[in-house]
């Protein structure tokens, strides 16, 4: 055994350890054996003070009754779990997931079957020139009257909440070999506002809730249709402007109608 | 319980590592509690020599983990100052939690290097003990 060996032997070596045949033989050397004198008075030294070290009141208790599995909540390791690249990419992906769900949530929402038919009126009103219109200025909700006694048509009435704006003019055409009772609004200082009347049937539609409003836009056109059960025709609003101001239009109407 | 793992005087030695390590009673105190929670004491070993290692690998994670100790801490041996892996491999040998032949692997180190880390400790700790009131 060399001077490297038996050092790494005496060094390793902690007060109070067996001491073995390999130990006795590394301490073969005055120079060594002084040596691990000096170590062990140091060791001991350190012990006494490590061993002395005293638990603060209550810990030894806390550890004996700590149940596994319950660590608490650290908003420090919770913080950095959040920067760990695995947890920031899962959060990023499922922040995806989400958006995605809630995009197809609320397209669903708005969808209905015969949606199509509904958007090819709006696209109608895009190439009027306006002299399709034949001007009428009343209430819009004597305009059901007027359709009956000029049209035949039953039931194409004006709901209650609109009933009392004025109109500018009206027409009555056909899409599809259906009828649809188009009717202008008077509105100053605001955008152009449109309302449509049509058999629900005719043009396949479907609305899942009748009585909510599904609100859509075309072009540069915002509209909102509901469906009325009793009479099975549909009504829709349509503004020229952006879908906010339409469904603040709505919900003005909803607060100044009782019920 | 965790008392069917630990005894009181190892559950004693495991909290002096962790004050060891940070220097500081709280951080130390809140490291050991977490590592019990997170179920160390659960685990199948096949010694309590092993049970203690992984405890005090545990546990070192956490003091690792928690603020770098400062020289303004409360441990008058400023063990808590030493480099690591040093600092853990001398504390866990002083404490006998685990034995001294198992310590060098814990920390990847040749039984050489555990030796010279052993030593470059003693001279740090004799210099400190020196210099600080008895």
């Amino acid at each position: 055994m060399n001077a490297k060996e038996a050092r790494i032997i005496l060094r390793s070596h902690r007060p109070g350890q067996p001491q073995d045949a390999r130990f006795q033989k590394a301490l073969g050397e005055e120079s060594l054996k002084q040596e691990y004198q000096r170590q062990a008075e140091l060791d001991n030294r350190v012990m006494s003070l490590v061993h002395a070290i005293p638990l603060p009141e209550g810990l030894l208790d806390k550890m004996t009754k700590v149940e596994p599995g319950k660590r608490r909540l650290d908003w420090r390791s919770a913080r950095s779990a959040l920067k760990q690249p695995p947890v920031l990419a899962a959060l990023i992906g499922l922040a995806v997931m989400v958006g995605i769900l809630v995009f197809f949530w609320l397209d669903r929402m708005q969808s209905f079957p015969g949606r199509e038919a509904v958007f090819r009126m709006i696209s109608t009103t895009q190439e009027m020139s306006g002299a399709e219109l034949e001007p009428l200025i009343t209430e819009a909700g004597k305009l059901g009257d007027w359709f009956m006694l000029k049209y035949g048509l039953e039931d194409f009435n004006v709901p209650p909440e609109f009933a009392g704006m004025k109109t500018a003019a009206c027409r009555l055409f056909k899409q599809d070999g259906f009828p649809v009772a188009q009717i202008a609004i008077k509105r100053e200082n605001a955008a152009g506002m449109l309302f449509f009347i049509f058999r629900a049937e005719d043009f396949g539609v479907k609305l899942p809730s009748p009585d909510r409003w599904y609100i859509f836009t075309q072009e540069d056109w915002s509209a909102a249709v509901r469906g009325e059960a009793e009479t099975k025709t549909c009504f829709m609003v349509a503004v020229r402007g952006k879908r906010q101001q339409l469904e603040d239009f709505l919900k003005s109407l909803s607060k100044e109608t009782p019920g | 319980m965790q008392s069917a793992a630990f005894s009181p005087r190892t559950l004693e030695a495991i909290y002096r590592f962790a004050f060891l390590l940070t220097g500081d009673a709280a951080t130390a105190s809140s490291a050991v509690l977490d590592a019990l929670r997170e179920g160390a004491a659960a685990a199948q070993f096949r010694n309590d020599n092993h049970r203690n290692a992984f405890m005090a690998m545990k546990v070192r994670a956490l003091c690792l983990k928690a603020a770098p100790p400062t020289d303004a801490g409360e441990a008058s041996s400023g063990f808590h100052l030493m480099p690591e892996p040093q600092r853990s491999a001398l504390a866990l040998f002083y404490l006998g939690l685990v034995a001294p032949a198992d310590i060098p692997q814990l920390f990847h180190l040749k039984p050489e290097g555990f030796a010279d880390a052993l030593a470059a400790g003693r001279d740090f700790l004799r210099e400190r003990l020196t210099s600080s009131p008895a």
